[in-house]
């Protein structure tokens, strides 16, 4: 599905990601884990194609595509989803016209028709009851006024809908309750399928008892420094960072 | 008759034509408002001018504006017109004269009272003669002009609850190209009394002409007035628009106003909180593309304490237009407790736009909340990403933010059918521009 070949990134002139090797196969989940400052979040908004990176070294194939010379929305519609760790508000920008802009320019890139407004409609009162999200929340503005949980679910809910190839999730458990964990829990697990893939990245083990990857990584500086079974995700919480970045 | 310059002409002979078909109590009302015009004149110097300082109206010189009546009526569908198809009342002014065969719905109201400005001063109501131009000022050349030539102008009297009562007075200029317009109307609303008016201003078939209104609204005490103006005239009129509005204690003024027609415009407004505990609340838009150059001034004078003011305006200027922007609160020594706050924001769609904006305060009293603040920019980096990681493309990111942008004052208007009236007026004309992201 996508395969990271010596990733180098700055921001700035400041040097991130230090060469990262990552494959992840269709069917397949992989977390990504490690301390604050490591580049997880660099990580995944590079795939994503966040202008603020420069990558300076490395290549990113995603189905046999170089990822890095596409601009951000066609790598939308190629089919990666990243949902965002601190999710922007649009005030004014109305949800439902939003999702459908965004659901019709992926099926207009596929060669497929837009949604008529029924369809749609139809289409997102699955996806909202699929993800357990607040029916009112798509009849406002995206994210305006929303709360920390309903930002994160309805990033859920986007990803439900726009049903990427890869969907990375950065630090989607950050500031959730335990409740709302399960709810994204939940919908990451309907979502994951032999045909799509799943980039997890987080700093807690928390999540991953929920969501369980089929390997995890563990970044430190820029670097992969190990990887392992889901048993790393549970060794790491035991033993804290310091044991793997002393290795 | 006083002496007047002879860039005047066509308004002389105006003048001239509209005296002859007015009735005697009208005729002395117009001769001062004429004597008036010939001393002061069209703001056309600036020089030291702060209120024209941005806006150059000689262009109302250079074309031979005429008043003309049409003879279209009938043509037009009225049910088409406006801004809602449910308006329960519909006074439809073409030319500036009132169309009697086109209007509807008045009768049926209980509570809303209309005749014409010329039959109230005929029949001496106290009320019109009191206040026909006692809240508009001849000092402002386009007001006089606007009281010497207007004809028989409208009077709209609202007693009682009539809040549900969608009142709409649709301006039309049509028949001749550079006709002039000079649409009259007086609002009364009395004590404990509510209704919702909104006036509207367009062009049927011709390009060129000029349109001078003048409103005046009084508030009774307690009395809620929700008012809109709509000016969406053809791209190639003038439009000088002057609204007054008097506020007694406890009564509560709203108005929404979107602008996007005419090459030249100005839309002032000036309240008065002449009473304790009033409120108004001022909202507006401006889109201008081209050449267009679109002039807003909003007065607020806080004469009496605990009284609340917001003016909160918004454009989008595009190609080589421009907008001005003038905001001017004042509050008097004695006007403690109150609280005022007013913002302009523009988005600003190309490098030959340009806003002037100037929002001031003058605060004489000392315990009162205040603010302002004007800005002019772009979209933050952060909500692009945003959008474009969700598969939208540059040029449907801007069309989604340039709508945003507009919507949050589209949203607070009251009304649903003007909402939504509003909502796809704007949208139609969203410029096809590509913001500079990033």
């Amino acid at each position: 599905m996508i395969n990271i070949n010596n990733l180098q990134a700055n921001i700035e002139e400041t040097q991130i990601l230090k060469g990262i090797d990552l494959e992840i196969k269709a069917g397949e989940v992989h977390a990504i884990m490690g301390p604050n400052g490591s580049g997880k979040s660099t990580l995944a908004n590079v795939i994503a194609g966040r202008p603020e990176y420069s990558v300076t070294e490395g290549s990113v194939t995603f189905q046999d595509k170089e990822l890095l010379d596409m601009e951000p929305e066609d790598r939308a519609r190629e089919g990666v989803f990243l949902a965002f760790q601190y999710p922007t508000e649009l005030p004014g920008v109305r949800a439902w016209q939003f999702l459908k802009a965004a659901a019709d320019s992926i099926r207009v890139h596929n060669g497929e028709e837009e949604y008529s407004a029924r369809e749609f409609d139809q289409k997102l009162k699955e996806c909202v009851a699929q993800v357990a999200i607040n029916p009112e929340l798509v009849k406002r503005n995206i994210n305006e006024g929303f709360s920390g949980g309903e930002k994160k679910r309805n990033e859920i809910l986007q990803m439900t809908l726009l049903n990427p190839k890869l969907a990375i999730l950065d630090e989607t458990d950050s500031g959730l309750d335990i409740d709302a964990l399960k709810i994204v829990a939940d919908g990451v697990n309907n979502f994951r399928n032999k045909a799509n893939a799943v980039l997890v990245v987080t700093h807690y083990q928390r999540l991953l008892n929920y969501i369980v990857p089929d390997k995890v990584h563990v970044l430190v500086d820029g670097k992969i420094v190990q990887s392992g079974g889901p048993e790393l995700a549970l060794e790491l919480e035991a033993k804290g960072y310091d044991w793997v970045k002393g290795d | 008759m006083a002496q007047i310059d002879a860039r005047y002409d066509t308004y002389t002979k105006d003048y001239e034509a509209s005296l002859k078909k007015s009735h005697k109590s009208v005729q002395d009302f117009k001769s001062e408002a004429w004597g008036s015009f010939c001393e002061v004149g069209l703001p056309i110097a600036r020089k030291g001018n702060e209120k024209w300082k941005y806006t150059n109206v000689s262009p109302v010189l250079d074309n031979s504006y005429r008043i003309r009546e049409s003879s279209i009526e009938g043509d037009i569908k009225v049910q088409n017109l406006g801004v809602t198809t449910t308006g329960n009342v519909k006074l439809v002014v073409i030319n500036g004269k009132l169309s009697k065969e086109m209007s509807y719905g008045v009768d049926n109201i209980p509570g809303i009272h209309v005749t014409s400005l010329q039959d109230a001063l005929e029949t001496n109501s106290k009320f019109v003669k009191e206040n026909l131009s006692a809240h508009a000022s001849y000092a402002d050349g386009f007001v006089a002009l606007n009281s010497a030539l207007f004809d028989e102008g409208l009077y709209v009297e609202i007693e009682g609850d009539e809040s549900d009562v969608f009142v709409e007075i649709i301006n039309i200029a049509t028949g001749s190209e550079n006709v002039a317009s000079y649409p009259r109307v007086l609002v009364n609303v009395k004590e404990n009394s509510k209704a919702c008016i909104i006036e509207a201003f367009f062009t049927e078939d011709i390009t060129h002409h000029f349109t001078n209104a003048v409103t005046e609204i009084v508030l009774g005490k307690n009395s809620t007035l929700n008012h809109g103006k709509v000016m969406f005239e053809s791209m190639d009129s003038v439009h000088m628009g002057v609204t007054n509005v008097y506020q007694s204690e406890s009564s509560s003024f709203k108005s929404a106003n979107f602008s996007k027609g005419s090459d030249l415009a100005r839309n002032e407004m000036s309240v008065l909180l002449d009473g304790t505990e009033a409120e108004c609340d001022i909202i507006g838009l401006y889109l201008t593309v081209d050449s267009q150059h679109i002039d807003t001034l909003i007065n607020i004078d806080h004469a009496k304490p605990n009284c609340f003011s917001n003016i909160m305006y918004k454009g989008i200027l595009d190609g080589n237009s421009r907008a001005v922007f003038g905001g001017e609160v004042l509050v008097r020594k004695d006007s403690q407790k109150t609280n005022a706050t007013q913002s302009d924001k523009n988005l600003i769609l190309s490098d030959g736009a340009e806003v002037d904006s100037k929002p001031s305060l003058m605060i004489y009293a000392d315990d009162v909340q205040c603010g302002h603040g004007a800005t002019a920019g772009s979209i933050n980096d952060e909500t692009v990403f945003y959008m474009r990681s969700r598969g939208l493309d540059e040029r449907m990111a801007s069309k989604f933010l340039i709508q945003a942008f507009a919507r949050e004052i589209i949203d607070q208007v009251d009304d649903p059918g003007f909402m939504e009236y509003i909502d796809n007026a704007y949208e139609s004309s969203i410029p096809n521009a590509i913001l500079n992201l990033g």
